[in-house]
C-alpha cells in the first residue's frame, strides 16, 4: 500500500470527504476541458483541410492554362490572388518535373517554399503553419503540383484564450466545490464526527448516562439508535458488575469479620484448653499423691493393724493411683503435641537415637538388647517433637522385646523416591488384623499385666509424624516382631 | 547454733503433710514452717502480717515453693523474694505438680534454684525428699549472710 493512500486513509473523516469530492471535480473539469479542447482543434483542422483543399483546387484550376503553356508570369499571376486571404502565407506552382514553377509569398514574411515540390496529401499542421499539396490536373492528366502554406498562430492564440478562460472556469468551479463539499461534509460527515467524538469521551471519562442525539431518520440516524441502545446494555452491564462487586464486597467483610471471630473464639478455646490441661496437670494429680501418699503411709506406720488381705488392698489402690498418674501424664503429653506447631531444623537422627538407646539401658540396667543404630540419619524436623516420637517407638521396641533372650531392636532409613525411616524389633508383634487400633489413643493390643502402658505413646507418635506432614504405618506378625515405618518430607 | 527452718509454701494440706512425713522419714529434722498461701509465704520471709517481728535476714535453709497458691501465686511469690536485697539469694525450690513449659521457663527466669516436679507414686517422692533434704541442708553452701 503506498503512504499516499496510507496517509488518505489515516485522514479524518471531514478531510476525506473534501479531498474526494474536489479531486472529483477536478478530475472531471480537467477531463471536460481536454476533451473540448480536442474538438476544437479537431474541428479547425477539419475546416483548414476544406478551406486549404478548396483553394488549392481553385488555384490548380485557374493555372491549368499557364502549367500547360508553361506561362510563368499567368502562373504568378493567379497565385497572387491569394493575397487576398491574410491566412495564407505562401503558395506555389510546380511543374509536372516537381521543379518550382511559380511562387507567392505575403510581403511581410519569409516563407520556405521549397525547390521541388512535396508529395501530395492531406494537410500537415505544425510550426504555427498548416501545408497541403495537391496535383492539378488537365482533362484527368497531371500537369503539375499546388502547393499552400497557411498561418494557423491565430487559432494557437484562439486556443491559448480558450484554455485560460477554461483555467479561470476551473477556479471558480472548484472554489464553488470547496464550499459545496464543506457544506456536505458537515451535513453528512457533522453527526458521524459528533458521534466519534461522543464515543472517544464516553471512553476517557466513563459515563455511560451520555447519549447521542440523533438528527435525521437515515442511516445516520439509525447508527445513533443504535449506539444509544448499546450504551443502554453496557449502563445496565455495569449497574450489575457494580451490584455484584457489591455484593462481593459485603460478603467478603461477612467473610473476614467471621473469620476474626472464629480465630477469636478459636484462640478463646485454646486459652481454655490451656487452662484445663494445666488445671488436669496441677489438680488432678494432687488428690492422687494423697491416695497413695496416705496407702504408703498406712503401710508403713499402721502395718501391725492390717492382715494380709489389707496389705493386697492398700497396695492395690496404689497401683491405681500410679497409674491414673501415668494416664494423665501420657494424656497432657499428647495435648501438648497437638497444640505445639513444629520448628524445623537439621536433626541428627543417629545421635538421638543413641541417647535414647543409652537412657532406655540406664532405666533398666539387667536388660541386656542390642540397639543398632544407622549413622548418618538426618531429617528436617521439629528436634523435640522428634525426640518424644523416638522415644515412645523405640520405648515400645525396648518394651515388646523384654521376653526376648537376643533382644535387637534397630533404627534405620530406607530409600524409595523419598527417604522412609524404621523402628523394626524382633519382638512380641502383633497380629495385624489390629492395625487399624494402632494409632487410636487409649487403644491397646496387650494386657497391662503382659506390657505396662497407657495406650497414648502411639497416638502422640502420629500426631507428631502427621504435624511434619509425614505418614506412619507399621508391618508385624505374632512373636515375629513390628517394625514402625515413617515418612518426613 | 539452732537449725534453719524449712519453709513450705502449700495450700494442699495432705501435701503439706506428705512432704513433712517424707522429710521426717529421711532422718531431716529441721523445723518445718508451712504457709498455706503466697500472702503467707511473704509474710513470714519478710516478717510482715502475723510474722511481724520476724528477721527477714535469717533466712530458711531452703523454700519448698508450690506454684499454684491461693492469693498470690508461687511465681509472683518468687519475684518479690529475688527484688528484695535481704532475700534475693536464699535458696528456693519449686516443688509442684506442673510440668508445663511456661511454668518451667518462668520459674528459672525468675530464679529459681531448682524445679522439682511432684511425683503421684509415694516411694518417688520420698527419694527426692531425700535428695532435696541432703543436697540442700547438707551439701549445699548457703550465701553468707
Amino acid at each position: 500500500m503506498s503512504p499516499l493512500v496510507q496517509g488518505f486513509r489515516n485522514l479524518p473523516l471531514r478531510w476525506k470527504t473534501i479531498v474526494s469530492m474536489l479531486g472529483v471535480t477536478t478530475i472531471s473539469l480537467m477531463l471536460v476541458g481536454a476533451g473540448q479542447l480536442v474538438r476544437e482543434r479537431q474541428g479547425f483542422e477539419r475546416q483548414m483541410e476544406q478551406r486549404l483543399t478548396l483553394l488549392a483546387d481553385v488555384i490548380g484550376l485557374n493555372s491549368t492554362a499557364a502549367l500547360a503553356f508553361n506561362d510563368a508570369a499567368a502562373a504568378t499571376e493567379v497565385l497572387g490572388a491569394l493575397a487576398s486571404d491574410e491566412h495564407i502565407m505562401a503558395g506555389a506552382l510546380y511543374d509536372t518535373r516537381d521543379l518550382l514553377f511559380a511562387r507567392y509569398v505575403r510581403s511581410d514574411i519569409e516563407a520556405p517554399l521549397l525547390d521541388t515540390a512535396p508529395n501530395v496529401g492531406r494537410p500537415t499542421f505544425g510550426g504555427g503553419m498548416a501545408a497541403i499539396t495537391r496535383t492539378v490536373k488537365y482533362r484527368g492528366q497531371p500537369v503539375g503540383k499546388v502547393h499552400l502554406l497557411a498561418d494557423t498562430t491565430e487559432w494557437s492564440n484562439t486556443l491559448w484564450d480558450y484554455a485560460a478562460v477554461a483555467a479561470v472556469l476551473f477556479v471558480v468551479v472548484l472554489t464553488i466545490g470547496l464550499f459545496v463539499s464543506i457544506w456536505l461534509q458537515r451535513l453528512i460527515t457533522g453527526p458521524i464526527i459528533d458521534l466519534a467524538q461522543l464515543a472517544r469521551r464516553i471512553g476517557q471519562e466513563r459515563d455511560f448516562s451520555r447519549r447521542a442525539v440523533k438528527r435525521s431518520d437515515d442511516e445516520m440516524g439509525v447508527l445513533v439508535d443504535g449506539f444509544n441502545d448499546m450504551l443502554d446494555e453496557i449502563g445496565k452491564g455495569r449497574a450489575e458488575i457494580e451490584h455484584g462487586r457489591d455484593e462481593l464486597r459485603k460478603l467478603n467483610e461477612q467473610l473476614e469479620r467471621r473469620v476474626v471471630e472464629r480465630t477469636a473464639q478459636l484462640e478463646a478455646a485454646n486459652k481454655e484448653l490451656e487452662a484445663f490441661s494445666y488445671s488436669v496437670s496441677h489438680d488432678l494429680r494432687a488428690p492422687l499423691r494423697s491416695i497413695d501418699g496416705f496407702s504408703r503411709v498406712l503401710l508403713d506406720e499402721h502395718s501391725a493393724t492390717l492382715n494380709a488381705d489389707g496389705r493386697d488392698s492398700l497396695e492395690r489402690v496404689r497401683r491405681a493411683a500410679q497409674r491414673m498418674g501415668m494416664l494423665i501424664d501420657d494424656l497432657l503429653k499428647l495435648a501438648r503435641v497437638t497444640r505445639v506447631e513444629p520448628n524445623r531444623e537439621e536433626v541428627d537422627l543417629s545421635m538421638l537415637g543413641r541417647e535414647i538407646a543409652v537412657a532406655l539401658q540406664n532405666q533398666d540396667p539387667d536388660r541386656r538388647a542390642q540397639i543398632v543404630v544407622a549413622p548418618g540419619l538426618r531429617a528436617h524436623a521439629d528436634a523435640r517433637l522428634l525426640r518424644i516420637a523416638l522415644e515412645n517407638l523405640l520405648g515400645n521396641a525396648w518394651k515388646f522385646t523384654g521376653q526376648r533372650k537376643e533382644a535387637r531392636i534397630e533404627l534405620g532409613m530406607t530409600t524409595n523416591s523419598a527417604p522412609v525411616y524404621f523402628v523394626r524389633d524382633n519382638g512380641a508383634g502383633f497380629d495385624m488384623a489390629y492395625a487399624n487400633k494402632l494409632f487410636a489413643p487409649f487403644q491397646r493390643l496387650h494386657s497391662v499385666e503382659e506390657f505396662p502402658g497407657t495406650g497414648i505413646g502411639l497416638a502422640t507418635v502420629q500426631r507428631i509424624i502427621s504435624k511434619h506432614g509425614g505418614r506412619i504405618w507399621a508391618e508385624s506378625a505374632v512373636d515375629k516382631g513390628t517394625a514402625f515405618f515413617f515418612t518426613l518430607p | 547454733m539452732a537449725q534453719k527452718v524449712i519453709l513450705l509454701v502449700e495450700d494442699n494440706p495432705d501435701d503439706a503433710e506428705l512432704t513433712r512425713r517424707a522429710l521426717k522419714s529421711n532422718n531431716i529434722s529441721n523445723q518445718v514452717v508451712v504457709a498455706r498461701d503466697g500472702v503467707e509465704a511473704l509474710d513470714y520471709v519478710f516478717g510482715t502480717g502475723k510474722h511481724v517481728g520476724r528477721d527477714p535476714l535469717e533466712t530458711p535453709a531452703i523454700t519448698l515453693l508450690d506454684l499454684k497458691l491461693p492469693k498470690l501465686d508461687g511465681l509472683e511469690v518468687l519475684r518479690r523474694i529475688r527484688a528484695d536485697e535481704r532475700t534475693k539469694f536464699m535458696p528456693i525450690v519449686i516443688l509442684t505438680s506442673s510440668k508445663e513449659d511456661q511454668d518451667l521457663i518462668n520459674g528459672y527466669r525468675l530464679g529459681c534454684n531448682s524445679y522439682v516436679r511432684k511425683p503421684v507414686d509415694f516411694d518417688e517422692f520420698l527419694v527426692a525428699a531425700k535428695q532435696l533434704g541432703l543436697y540442700w541442708l547438707l551439701l549445699n553452701e548457703p550465701p553468707p549472710m
